[in-house]
């Protein structure tokens, strides 16, 4: 569904490279999590990959169309929904999905359900300009949903929310994906990538670092870490064992053999773990 | 007070940074230079058109009069031509010209008739100030110097049906082009900038709608809104005795151009901040034409082609209809020449600095 090669941008004329040679491809239905740290070059992909900006290196198609210098045909297919949520403020949320609706050759969902979906019935007949940073947010993630698209980009849709709301933009992307729309996903929340995203691709400095399922990461990348309680002069001890290596082993196999053990807990990894031990830093 | 002073303090600081104060400064000299050297002081350049029958040979005391009333030296200018048509068709083509013919009288065959031909009153009351000092002046030279020569004294309109135009109605077409050109050029940056604020172009280029409409649309509500205020403001000032298809062409041709114009700034530049200097040198350069217009004997070539000029001057034709509509006609398609030739490149430069700087 989403062919990218060799994909390069520089923003200053080849001084330094925002994106500096990814390749990917995503197949139809799957969702495909892009996550890196402030300024790796996610929120550059993704415009490239719509057209926004130009394809200076590299090439990219979605189903099958190059994605550079696309017209109406391409945007029929895409849904985009952005990191800095843009919609007419002298407007309605209704109105503005009305009048998106009305830019779309293709048949398009009614406005006023998608709003629902988004949890906006009540903002509905509000000025966007009066909506909240969240209620932005969830407007424009609603648009890029008005053509029922093959394939949806989507750049930090649950940034910002509270928790209910992002439990509810979820639980929509997931609904989506259930529909069999391939999904672009960009985000910083590892829970979401975690229980959406089939695979994931860590990018860092422009490049992609790693790419794979998340429970391969979290056992290839995660620290192998076990929580052991146990009996020491009759009182309880904690202690953390990694079995990356020897020692570790080592020290567990003693303390079984003691017979003092009460209780081992695996520590499970996460994705931020394997983030932090990939980039030596935190995604946030 | 304090937060005031406070408040000041920084909005000066970010208006002096967005250069207004150079804006204003320069605004303030550019005018005065203008006023105090550039435009002529009101009617020191009239040239009159002279046209003497010559059965008379030379009327004694009319070179003197003449000689006094036009001054010396002082720039006006006596061209004696050789017919009375002559002397009606020179003054078509300059909007501060007299005409001053004279010829042999119908009855008494001795007794010239002297014919000041006025441009009508276009130019207003000044026009007729001007018309009477030239009758005084050269009925009492004339008289002076030959008692026997009774004059017959007549004036007479390039254009009759400008006689009973009330000077405010020749105000018209300045507003007209004011409002619906120039309003609209600024407005529609505005409008385009306001939207880039927003980031709309982003959420528009994703969609499927192309660019030409996105602009034209803007276009078409500046052009809506020029109809609407020149039709409501002529139909006040002069009722039934426009020329409203005559309008209707102009004003679309002007007001598309005056669009175009503000789309160029909205391609051009990032912000109105960073626009604003351009902005304002071109809206005034826009405007010298009105002064033109006002005052005729300023109208160097550069001036008379800025387009402000030619819609100017057609519209005119348009609320005060006894030109023709050749000229409406004829300005209407320069201007909307120009319009979708400028139209042509701003959307293309829009495209281009759209894709990248998203
Ligand atoms: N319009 C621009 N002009 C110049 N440089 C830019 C522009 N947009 C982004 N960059 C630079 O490109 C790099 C990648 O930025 P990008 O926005 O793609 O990062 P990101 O991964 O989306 O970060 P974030 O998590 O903060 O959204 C950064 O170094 C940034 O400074
Ligand atoms: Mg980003």
């Amino acid at each position: 569904m989403l062919e990218v090669k060799n994909l390069r941008y520089s923003y200053n004329g080849g001084k330094d490279y925002a994106v500096d040679g990814i390749s990917f491809s995503v197949s139809k239905g799957e969702t495909f999590g892009f996550l890196g740290p402030n300024g790796a070059g996610k929120s550059t992909t993704q415009k490239i990959l719509t057209g926004l900006l130009p394809m200076q290196q590299g090439s990219a198609s979605v189903a099958g169309i190059d994605v550079n210098g696309q017209k109406s045909k391409f945007f029929n297919k895409i849904g985009v929904s952005f990191e800095i949520a843009n919609a007419y403020n002298k407007l309605t949320g209704l109105e503005n999905l009305e009048y998106f609706a009305g830019l779309f050759d293709v048949p398009t969902r009614d406005p006023g359900e998608l709003l629902k979906l988004a949890g906006l019935e009540e903002a509905v007949n509000m000025k966007v300009g009066e909506y909240s940073k969240g209620m932005k947010q969830r407007l424009i993630f609603a648009r890029s949903l008005l053509n029922d698209p093959e394939m949806l980009f989507l750049d930090e849709p649950i940034s910002g929310l509270d928790p209910t709301s992002a439990r509810n933009i979820k639980n929509v992307i997931k609904g989506i994906k259930d529909r069999g729309t391939t999904i672009f996903l960009t985000t910083h929340d590892m829970h979401i990538a975690d229980e959406l995203c089939d695979r994931v691709a860590f990018l860092d400095e422009g490049k992609i670092v790693v790419l794979d399922t998340p429970r391969n990461l979290k056992l290839r990348y995660g620290q192998k870490i076990i929580n052991v309680e146990y009996k020491d002069n009759g009182r309880t001890a904690e202690e953390q064992i990694s079995l990356i290596d020897d020692t570790g082993w080592e020290r567990l196999h003693v303390l079984m053999k003691e017979g003092k053990v009460e209780t081992v807990h695996s520590k499970e990894a996460t994705l931020e773990h394997v983030f932090i031990e990939l980039t030596g830093r935190g995604l946030d | 007070m304090k937060n005031l002073l406070l408040n000041f303090k920084k909005d000066w600081r970010i208006g002096y940074r967005t250069h207004y104060l150079w804006i204003t400064l320069a605004t303030v000299i550019i005018f005065f230079v203008f006023i105090r050297f550039l435009l002529p002081e009101a009617y020191q350049q009239i040239t009159v058109y002279q046209y003497v029958d010559p059965a008379f040979g030379s009327i004694p005391g009319l070179e003197e009069a003449m000689e006094q009333e036009m001054g010396s030296g002082s720039g006006e200018e006596l061209v004696r031509l050789d017919s009375r048509d002559a002397v009606y068709a020179e003054m078509e083509n300059n909007p501060s010209s007299y005409g001053l013919i004279i010829e042999r009288g119908e009855s008494a065959a001795a007794k010239p008739r002297i014919t000041i031909v006025s441009p009508g009153s276009a130019e207003g009351k000044w026009a007729r100030l001007v018309e009477l000092q030239l009758n005084i002046g050269l009925s009492m030279g004339i008289s002076a110097a030959m008692e026997e020569y009774p004059t017959d004294f007549k004036t007479e309109f390039l254009h009759p049906e400008l006689r009973n135009l009330p000077y405010r109605d020749t105000f018209l077409p300045v507003f007209l082009v004011m409002e619906s050109s120039l309003i609209g050029m600024f407005l529609l940056a505005v409008m385009l900038f306001a939207e880039k604020d927003q980031r709309m172009h982003t959420a528009y280029m994703i969609s499927p709608g192309g660019l030409t409409e996105h602009l034209l649309s803007k276009v078409l509500v500046m052009v809506v809104l020029g109809l609407i205020s020149s039709f409501s403001m002529t139909l006040l000032i002069r009722g039934f005795n426009a020329n409203y298809w005559l309008l209707l062409v102009i004003i679309t041709a002007g007001s598309f151009l005056g669009s175009s114009i503000g789309l160029a700034f909205g391609a051009f530049f990032n912000s109105l901040q960073k626009a604003m200097m351009l902005v304002f040198a071109l809206m005034f350069l826009l405007m010298l034409p009105l002064i033109t217009y006002m005052f005729p004997n300023f109208s160097p070539v550069w001036v008379r082609v800025l387009p402000t000029y030619t819609m100017l001057f057609a519209a005119r034709d348009a609320v005060i209809p006894v030109y023709g509509s050749a000229g409406v006609y004829r300005g209407a398609l320069l201007l909307a020449v120009e319009g979708i030739v400028l139209f042509g490149i701003s959307r293309f430069a829009y495209e281009r600095a759209l894709r990248t700087k998203s």
